[in-house]
């Protein structure tokens, strides 16, 4: 397998796609963080901004680099010298998991090398690099899901399309469960306005009445949780509320630690899935 | 003799579809090998599970005397290199990339066979260009030297001089026999230029409906060629009549005409055609071609 990662890696470093894309990110958050300094206090929050968008770029850089092989029949040459199917998955997946968290690192550190300077810094370390440390393990996820997807559609752009669907819905699913899961369980009613027989108006006070999207603590919120958890769409958007100013009760980073155990899991599950499927199927 | 390749009872059902049933082969070492069949016969089938893209639905095969579900086959396609359908190369880049490429998909310590594999099929000069760019017979001729990277003992190609023009068909021609007889590579190659295949092969397997329906030598296809005789009469239907009396295999080639692929005692021809009322005008004997050959052995054209 080292061997498919080593030609891997020299068609990385040929790619100008790669390149390209790598340079992007770089780009796109040092304007972020040159647009946004007097709008924003800190850097983190910006930060946190560039992940989620990085998937659809991921997807469809996954899409193109595996489709490629597909497209080019080259991946019938790793497997006509005696390469095992599991050796030409897993060196993908390897390559592919590499270039996703280049590519967020790319954007982390262009924000940790202007945004400090620009910004300046208002968030501890420790939740800084908890939320860091999640988003890469999420892209490890991601690049799992893309890969699983790739390796079993062989046709370049339809794993581009596939690979773009599929994250859309993530991203949809894990903002609507967040927002759903972030509900309170009681909500202000506008109070009512009253106009007295002297002319006086007042409003009377408000009243607190039960939140109908609430969901209570119980199995079907466990569960909501723990799913959400286990997408790195959703563990992304996590990160992103550890510095939100909006959100009502963020997220105590030093008890994230399950989140990396969490996406290891998923990425295990998508590999095993994409894999099985994979090894049995005709190339042609 | 030591054969490279050999199957036994190959199957290969896609769907409804049956691509080879229970198909029988084997290419000895050192042996051009032309494999002959109609479209849909199962050439291109064969040659993707010989190259372990596809699994056999039923039936065995083995690779140097591996077989295909055991534990040495992957090691045992070290040996190969192919190029199936169209060529294996990446499009963005030069032939000395995707030359490079290979080299670290096999494992090769160094890149110094890149310039003489280049100079061996003929892409020295290309330079910069990027393999999207080159003609048809160039990106052939760039797969085969992708194939030839590991320094491989067969070759198989499937269709390999499909879309070229008269010149590269003759530089291909050229580059297999040379490939065959300066470095004693198996070359497996399927075709339907059959006057090609014809220049080229030392042995031939003919494919019917995913069968193996002949196997045979060069030497023993001349002398089955050989065998043909032309009858002329002034009524093939009659002609057709007695000879299926006699039991020989023929072929209709005109209105008064066919090619009869057996020894044929004339007197009995002549009796059982006096018989039916017919005149017989001439019996030659004539080199029979490979693809009237072909066509009787795979049933196409038979009266």
């Amino acid at each position: 397998m080292s061997r498919l990662i080593h030609a891997n890696l020299y068609r990385l470093r040929r790619s100008r796609l790669f390149w390209g894309v790598l340079l992007a990110c770089a780009l796109e958050s040092a304007y972020l963080c040159a647009v946004n300094r007097d709008v924003a206090n800190y850097y983190e929050w910006n930060m946190m901004q560039i992940p989620l968008y990085l998937t659809f770029v991921d997807a469809a850089f996954v899409g193109m680099f595996i489709g490629t092989d597909w497209s080019d029949g080259t991946l019938r040459n790793r497997l006509i010298v005696g390469h095992t199917r599991a050796a030409a998955y897993f060196s993908n997946l390897a390559t592919t998991a590499l270039c996703c968290v280049a590519f967020q690192a790319a954007s982390f550190a262009v924000f940790a090398g202007l945004g400090i300077p620009l910004i300046g810094a208002g968030y501890g370390a420790g939740t800084v690099l908890t939320a860091v440390a999640v988003v890469l393990f999420a892209c490890v996820g991601f690049a799992a899901l893309m890969t699983a997807i790739s390796m079993n559609v062989p046709s370049r752009s339809a794993a581009i399309l596939v690979g773009m669907g599929v994250t859309f819905l993530l991203v949809l699913f894990s903002a609507q469960v967040w927002d759903a899961l972030e509900e309170t369980e009681y909500v202000t009613a506008a109070g009512e306005i009253v106009i007295t027989e002297d002319g006086t108006i007042s409003m009377l006070p408000h009243e607190q009445e039960e939140n109908p999207r609430y969901i209570p603590e119980g199995p079907l919120r466990d569960a909501l949780t723990t799913l959400n958890l286990l997408l790195p769409s959703g563990q992304m958007l996590r990160a992103d509320g550890y510095f939100s100013r909006f959100s009502p009760a963020p997220p105590d980073p030093a008890r994230e630690w399950p989140l990396p155990l969490l996406m290891l899991l998923f990425s295990a599950l998508a590999t095993l899935a994409g894999y099985a499927l994979f090894r049995g199927r005709d190339v042609k | 003799m030591e054969y490279v390749f050999t199957a036994a009872k190959l199957a290969k059902r896609y769907g409804r579809y049956q691509a080879l049933s229970g198909l029988d082969m084997r290419v000895p070492k050192g042996a051009i090998y032309g494999l002959v069949g109609r479209n849909g016969a199962g050439k291109t089938t064969l040659i993707r599970i010989l190259c372990g893209l596809q699994r056999p639905t039923s039936g065995g095969f083995t690779l140097y005397g591996e077989a295909h579900d055991g534990k040495g086959f992957c090691r045992a396609r070290r040996h190969l290199g192919a190029v199936v359908e169209s060529p294996s190369i990446y499009g963005g880049m030069t032939a000395e990339e995707n030359l490079r490429v290979q080299n670290r998909a096999l494992g090769l310590p160094t890149d110094e066979n890149v310039g003489p594999l280049l100079e061996l099929v003929g892409l020295g000069g290309t330079g910069k260009k990027r393999a999207k760019d080159f003609s048809l017979g160039m990106r052939q001729r760039l797969g085969i030297a992708v194939a030839l990277a590991g320094d491989p003992d067969f070759l198989a190609l499937d269709e390999p001089i499909n879309g070229l023009d008269p010149q590269g068909i003759v530089e291909m021609r050229e580059l297999l026999l040379r490939l065959n007889r300066e470095r004693q590579i198996t070359v497996l190659i399927s075709s339907h230029i059959l006057d090609e295949l014809a220049r080229l092969a030392t042995h031939y397997g003919f494919l019917a409906e995913g069968r193996m329906a002949r196997e045979l030598s060069a030497e023993e296809l001349e002398g089955e060629c050989s065998k043909c005789v032309r009858v002329r009469v002034d009524r093939v239907d009659a002609l057709a009549r007695a000879l299926d009396g006699m039991g020989l295999p023929y072929t209709v080639v005109s209105k008064s005409e066919a090619d009869v692929f057996a020894p044929v005692n004339v007197t009995r021809l002549v009796h059982a055609l006096d018989a039916e009322g017919c005149e017989a005008l001439s019996v030659t004997e004539r080199d029979e071609s490979l693809e009237s050959f072909f066509l009787s052995v795979t049933g196409g054209g038979r009266a």
